[in-house]
């Protein structure tokens, strides 16, 4: 298994606070998240909106800087590089955005797109590689015919080709690591499982480490071999995939999967199994303390809004993060 | 090529603007070949009402008004396309790197922008006029360039960060494009139809603004303009004697210029808030309008018929 090799990217202790507007405390969008990034493998990262998924990526995509934690890609901090640098890393780590009408310039061609990351990167010795190279590319996403295609604007091709486009971009570049931010969310269910093969590609052929951002269960389980589950930012619950969703130990995991509808149990009801005490989410800022999600847990004890429980092994890839399971607990 | 179709139907004020300006450009280039008689010579008695020789009359001073006016476009369209060309670049640049940049840059540049936009502008100009004595029409376009940029930067800046904010210039970050390069590139074509409504506006500002001062004989009373046809019109107390053709003549160039400024201006709007195009969807409404209201009257008729039914 490739966890025992080295991981291209490792995350540790990860807090990203952002200043609110005249308030003395800072919203904590992300509280001690720490994962690691495996080439040539996928790690979904699932949550409601708000969990902190998204800002996952920006920050290792140096779009928002941490406030602490350590970033560690091929074993050097990213948060200290500065031009060249920055440049070299843009090579290696790359972003898919979840809206593809707004990731595409709707005034330039498909053939402009692709030519900057080539040409930025160095990646044709000469002008007259680009148009060959471009075609190539566009094939290889699936966009046939690739000549044709190269002149059209975004706005005449479909979300779903648009993020092919997108894509393609990261193939152009060559990327190691494509952090990709709920990809198929805003495309029609019939047209995911195409842009998810196309990404599945990726990972086997090119060797790319993923980070898949989603609130979609059944294409994480689909798409990644490990997950990990957020919740206001913090990490509640990560391992093998299979083994989040067949036992899911963490309160909020089990709520998370019982909402997927499934066809075996018809006219579910809504969170049936599961009594809620509340459905508000609690706003974490830098002095909250205890459970995130203690004000919905039926399991809540006095201990859990006191503090964050440790981590506890479930089994050999398979950790949480709550007092039901750390031993001490009922 | 379709494009410009695209953006011409349905769009009557920028049609119309569009030939308005265009004929008053290509009148003033072939003044020289058109123009019947010399501009700055004596070629007639003064003040000859229109006729045939003198399609247009003549001046005080036995000029021909038609050539006169010819010739005088040559000057105030030039005055007026280079000063708007010098306020939307500044507006540009200053709007667009405030937004793009944002912080104490922006805090700095907008500063500096409410100052310029504070200053009340004609009499500020009439005072820089008078200062630097009787001026050219270069120094007009100047003045009249440097202080006409600041609400265009100010519409700059706010479209420019709200397009900073789309995907695609946080995905042309993260490829590693530079931050000049996606101003230029990536910011500036989305706001083509804005850049070119500031222009017609501030070159209308110009031709106007120059017509001002030198009416008010700021100007060089040398240079053939509309502006200085007007000065020398009053000065010769031409509509007192009875030779209207003097004074209306360049005051109906500029306001018909004036006007095709505004309707291309009008035009641009419309590109960038589509709602305004809405004549065609509002016959439309206005017949669904008309349907319910006869619906109506019909029902409450049937009513009172079945009312009188009942009572009866």
């Amino acid at each position: 298994m490739s966890s025992e090799s080295k991981p291209i990217f490792s995350v540790k202790k990860l807090v990203k606070d952002f200043p609110t507007a005249g308030g003395p405390n800072s919203i904590r969008a992300l509280n001690d998240v720490s994962f690691e990034l495996f080439s040539g493998e996928a790690m979904a990262v699932v949550g409601e909106s708000g969990s902190g998924k998204s800002t996952i990526a920006r920050v290792l995509s140096l779009l928002h800087d941490k406030s602490a934690g350590d970033l560690n890609f091929k074993e050097t901090e990213i948060s200290g590089f500065s031009g060249e640098e920055i440049k070299r890393y843009r090579q290696q780590v790359q972003m898919i955005f979840q809206d593809p009408y707004g990731s595409l310039n709707p005034v330039h061609t498909i053939y402009h797109h692709l030519a900057r990351p080539l040409l930025i990167h160095k990646k044709v010795k000469s002008k007259k590689e680009l148009p060959d190279k471009i075609h190539a590319l566009l094939e290889e996403v699936g966009l046939t015919p690739a000549v044709e295609t190269a002149k059209k604007f975004p706005f005449e091709l479909s979300g779903g080709q648009r993020q092919r486009v997108c894509i393609a971009k990261t193939l152009a570049i060559g990327a190691d690591v494509v952090l990709a931010d709920e990809p198929t969310s805003a495309l029609d269910v019939s047209i995911r499982l195409g842009v998810l093969n196309l990404m599945q590609k990726m990972k086997r052929e090119h060797n790319v480490a993923f980070m898949y951002i989603t609130h979609d269960l059944a294409t994480a389980r689909y798409f990644a071999e490990r997950t990990a589950v957020m919740y206001v930012g913090h990490m509640v619950e990560w391992g093998e995939t299979e083994d989040i969703i067949q036992d899911p130990q963490h309160p909020y995991t089990q709520l998370l999967i019982s909402a997927v509808p499934s066809p075996l149990k018809r006219h579910q009801k809504e969170e049936k199994s599961l009594h809620v005490k509340n459905k508000d989410i609690p706003t974490w800022t830098a002095s909250s303390v205890g459970c995130p999600f203690v004000g919905r847990c039926i399991h809540a004890m006095d201990k859990c809004s006191q503090s964050m429980p440790e981590i506890t092994k479930i089994s050999e890839k398979h950790f949480v993060r709550c007092f039901l399971h750390d031993g001490s607990g009922q | 090529m379709k494009s410009i179709f695209a953006f011409y139907r349905g769009n009557t004020p920028a049609l119309m603007g569009s030939i308005i300006v265009f004929t008053f450009i290509l009148l003033s280039a072939l003044a020289p070949w058109i123009a019947p008689y010399d501009a700055e010579k004596r070629v007639a008695r003064g003040h000859q009402p229109p006729s045939a020789e003198h399609i247009l009359g003549t001046t005080r001073s036995g000029k021909d008004v038609l050539s006169q006016v010819l010739y005088a476009g040559r000057i105030s369209l030039t005055v007026g396309f280079a000063s708007g060309l010098i306020a939307t670049v500044i507006a540009v640049l200053l709007g667009v790197t405030s937004a793009y940049v944002g912080g104490r840059v922006d805090a700095f540049l907008m500063f500096l922008t409410n100052v310029f936009l504070v200053l009340p502008g004609l009499p500020l100009i009439v005072v820089l006029a008078a200062f630097l004595g009787e001026v050219g029409p270069l120094s007009i376009a100047l003045i009249l360039g440097l202080f006409g940029w600041p609400g265009g930067a100010r519409v700059m800046r706010a479209q420019a960060l709200s397009i900073r904010e789309k995907e695609f210039v946080t995905a042309a970050e993260v490829i590693g494009e530079s931050k000049w390069r996606i101003v230029v590139v990536e910011i500036l074509p989305n706001m083509v139809s804005l850049i070119v409504g500031t222009f017609t506006g501030a070159a209308l500002g110009a031709v106007m603004g120059q017509a001002a001062l030198e009416f008010i004989g700021l100007g060089d009373p040398n240079v053939i303009s509309w502006g200085t046809m007007l000065f020398w019109a009053q000065n010769n107390s031409a509509l007192i004697v009875g030779a209207w053709w003097d004074a209306i003549v360049p005051g109906v160039a500029i306001a018909v210029f004036a006007m095709g400024l505004a309707l291309l201006n009008m035009g641009m709007d419309q590109i960038s808030n589509p709602q305004l195009k809405g004549s065609k969807n509002l016959k439309q409404w206005k017949k669904l309008n008309d349907e319910l209201q006869a619906n109506r009257k019909k029902k409450q008729e049937s009513r009172k018929i079945a009312g009188e039914v009942v009572e009866g």
